[in-house]
């Protein structure tokens, strides 16, 4: 069996908790935004209309981020157990590369962020009573930044790991906070932007998907080997 | 089979083990000796190809370690940490290695005799039945050089013998390269010594050329001890005799009671181990 996919069970079965915590809360906002965006358009104070419905499709599109962040956190404490352990220095021994490790955990991440995300899409396809097509855009745009944010966060909370010499897992509350920060515009700026967010949503997947591969590729320089001995 | 050649590893860009070479040819155990940070498990890590050389190169049946993966294939590598995924099962972290080098966890089982411990999970294990496990990945499946950084450690006399003699059996037609701090291991079960010395090898040949000085005990006991040891001699408040080793001082204490004495008192004096390392050979 692939590392990815060891790393993508034993992070399941450690971190049942925040899989469950993850796709209660991933139900519970999907919810009540598609009902939220069923309300009818409300004018604004200044007569303009406020595209309520909008709103709330495009604020869907940074929660699926955040809840994603959440049910990743395992994988960043199982890298740290398996560093501290010497699992990393036997996956290196038996001919691993760090970038062939890294991508293991980054594998794990995204098939673990694929849990919530398929549940949200689900669940907003069902609520949407008309459009589905603007649906289906707004939950693969949701998908395509939810990604970038998991990929870039669960790179950056390894990669500390590996670089403290006695990591102990308390990195992953702080990825959580780095991978929040990176959406936090996409939470607020609809409500300025309105259905322009789009391209800002765009940019911010684009810029996050870009980081992510460029650190990918050049890992192998970036993190010296000695860095994953425990 | 294994050439160092020019050998300079470490971490970080600073050197631990300098320049390094040395050619091992024959099936055997090889026993890597050195007082602590001496470079031994530096040694092994560059070998298993976890560190990368900052000069000179590892030679695995004439290929470059570091150009060839394939080669890692041929390595058995136990490290001081058993790389063991602690919320695992014994059958299931065995499994998990088992899946990434296409090995077989049964017979890893069989070949260290833990059965009863397969159900168990590692963090219900002690530190001697993690060992064990930690020593049953190496069997997954064949292979042609076995690095142990230290196997012995933290298991009882049984069963660490039980591991001595697994490699005494694997060397006929295998390499062993086994590291310890302890001398009299070295000479019970090594064919050849490694020793090194301020990251650099400071003797390397059969296990007979290694010059070590005595055991040195002091005795105190009930009666005089000159006429039971002529070749001995008082130092202050202890009787000081030289023996082999120290499963010679059985003897020693035997003799003594034997002529109806009492003894009071048995205490190491000197360790040879650390007289080498201090002076060399």
């Amino acid at each position: 069996m692939d590392v990815w996919r060891q790393v993508f069970f034993r992070s399941m079965k450690m971190g049942l908790m925040y899989v469950i915590l993850s796709l209660v809360m991933t139900a519970f906002i999907t919810v009540s935004f598609g009902i939220g965006a069923n309300v009818t358009n409300v004018p604004e104070n200044s007569g303009r209309i406020l595209d309520i419905r909008s709103l709330f499709g495009l604020m869907q599109i940074p929660f699926v981020a955040i809840f994603g962040l959440i049910i990743t956190m395992p994988t960043y404490m199982l890298f740290v157990s398996d560093k501290n352990a010497g699992v990393l220095e036997y996956l290196l021994a038996v001919g691993m590369s760090q970038r062939d490790i890294f991508k293991g955990y980054l594998k794990a991440a995204l098939a673990l962020f694929t849990i919530p995300t398929v549940l949200a899409l689900i669940v907003n396809l069902a609520l949407s009573t008309s459009e589905l097509l603007y649906a289906a855009s707004i939950g693969a745009l949701a998908v395509v930044t939810g990604l970038a944010d998991v990929a870039l966060v669960t790179f950056l909370m390894t990669g500390v790991s590996a670089m403290q010499r006695k990591p102990t897992g308390f990195n992953s509350p702080l990825g959580v906070a780095v991978g929040l920060l990176l959406v936090l515009p996409e939470v607020f700026l609809p409500f300025v932007l309105q259905g322009a967010v789009v391209w800002l949503d765009i940019g911010i997947a684009a810029v996050l998907l870009v980081t992510t591969s460029v650190l990918l590729l050049s890992v192998d320089r970036l993190i010296m080997r000695e860095k994953l001995l425990p | 089979m294994l050439t160092l050649d020019n050998l300079s590893s470490g971490y970080n860009g600073s050197e631990v083990l300098h320049s390094i070479s040395l050619e091992i040819s024959e099936p055997a155990i090889y026993v890597v000796l050195g007082p602590n940070g001496a470079g031994k498990t530096t040694l092994f890590r560059a070998v298993a190809g976890v560190l990368k050389p900052i000069s000179g190169r590892v030679i695995l049946e004439g290929q470059d370690l570091y150009s060839i993966n394939q080669l890692r294939r041929e390595i058995g590598y136990l490290s001081h940490f058993t790389a063991l995924p602690e919320e695992m099962t014994v059958t299931k972290a065995l499994g998990f290695y088992g899946g990434i080098e296409k090995g077989d966890p049964a017979k890893a089982i069989e070949t260290l005799g833990i059965s009863e411990l397969a159900g168990k999970k590692m963090n219900d294990l002690s530190q001697g039945q993690k060992k064990r496990v930690s020593i049953a990945k190496l069997f997954l499946r064949e292979r042609k050089l076995y690095l142990m950084d230290e196997p012995t450690s933290n298991l009882d006399p049984v069963v660490a013998k039980e591991v001595r003699d697994i490699l005494l059996s694997l060397s006929k037609d295998k390499f062993v390269l086994y590291s310890s701090h302890n001398l009299y291991e070295a000479q019970e079960i090594g064919d050849f010594v490694i020793m090194i010395k301020e990251g650099k090898i400071g003797f390397y040949g059969r296990k007979e050329k290694l010059r070590s000085g005595g055991y040195r005990i002091g005795l105190r006991a009930s009666g005089d001890l000159q006429s039971l040891f002529p070749e001995g001699r008082r130092e202050k408040e202890y009787f000081v005799l030289e023996v082999e080793g120290p499963d010679r001082v059985g003897e020693v204490v035997k003799k003594i009671v034997d002529a109806g004495m009492s003894v009071y008192e048995v205490k190491e004096l000197g360790n040879p181990l650390e007289e080498l390392f201090s002076g060399g050979r």
